[in-house]
């Protein structure tokens, strides 16, 4: 049984994702599962570091997107979160291609909400693990 | 007494390449100080998340670059140090302006490094708290 309360569509993603961080850094949602939400971000000029590899900003700035999306559809009309924490293991390097970040829930309450991030190469092999802690706030 | 080890660039981040998510989220060092370096970031289109405040990876792409900066500037010639864990707590709310980050050492040993990253608005008022680790690697 999927855990949405609000599912939002494609197009109300792209709409609430206009002139963000989340256009701005390429990240795309893919897929929203009955329990989990996954996007893709490329890894290129966009989000490499200096010696050109995937920035962990980057990895956490995804994170904390699809994080946060998965967040607000879990959440009762009139309410929105915001992220409180948010902590990141950076374990493997990617130079390039996409990477994807799967977000799944640990705890959905009603103040606080929090999600494990899973973030990997085109080969599935882990490149982050990230979990974040939302706050439920009323509109 | 300075705590770097690495001659002080002249302009910082010079010598990174133009294409990188440091250039593309307009992240800029500002200042060197004996123990301690400040970078700022502007709060628009580019950092931005649903709702028009900073998003909170946009907080911790700054944290990961001014922290991973000031490391590299206490290792000796034949090292290099990549990012292990950062975590990070978002305390208030940005809406546009620029926010600057000052990173401090808690820890500079020989295989790791422990760096204290805070997050302020113009007006000195705490927007995010960041600790990162990093290890230390030779080339």
């Amino acid at each position: 049984m999927a855990i949405w309360k609000h599912k939002l569509s494609t197009d109300e993603i792209q709409q609430i994702t206009e002139n963000t961080l989340v256009r701005h850094l390429g990240i795309q949602i893919t897929e929203i599962g009955d329990d989990y939400i996954k996007a893709s971000m490329p890894v290129d000029h966009r989000t490499h570091q200096p010696m050109g590899i995937l920035h962990g900003g980057a990895s956490v700035a995804l994170a904390e997107t699809v994080g946060s999306l998965a967040a607000q559809m879990c959440v009762e009309p009139g309410h929105f979160v915001v992220g409180l924490e948010i902590n990141a293991n950076h374990i493997r390097s990617v130079r390039q291609g996409l990477v994807f970040g799967v977000a799944t829930p640990i705890h959905i309450g009603r103040s606080t909400h929090v999600w494990n991030i899973r973030i990997a190469d085109e080969q599935d092999k882990t490149v982050c693990i990230s979990r974040l802690t939302m706050s439920v706030l009323k509109s | 007494m300075s705590i770097w080890k690495a001659i002080i660039p002249t302009l910082p981040l010079a010598d990174s390449p133009q294409y990188s998510l440091n250039q593309h989220l307009d992240i800029k060092i500002v200042e060197i100080g004996a123990d301690y370096v400040k970078a700022s970031m502007p709060v628009d289109e580019r950092t931005r998340r649903s709702r028009g405040i900073l998003h909170g990876g946009a907080s911790v792409a700054l944290a990961e670059t001014v922290g991973g900066y000031a490391a590299q500037l206490c290792l000796d010639a034949d090292e290099y140090c990549v990012g292990l864990q950062i975590n990070a707590n978002h305390i208030r709310r940005v809406e546009g302006g620029l926010v600057y980050a000052v990173t401090t050492p808690v820890h500079i040993g020989r295989s790791t490094q422990v760096w204290d990253i805070r997050i302020a608005d113009p007006q000195d008022r705490i927007v995010c708290m960041s600790r990162l680790t990093l290890t230390v690697m030779k080339r």
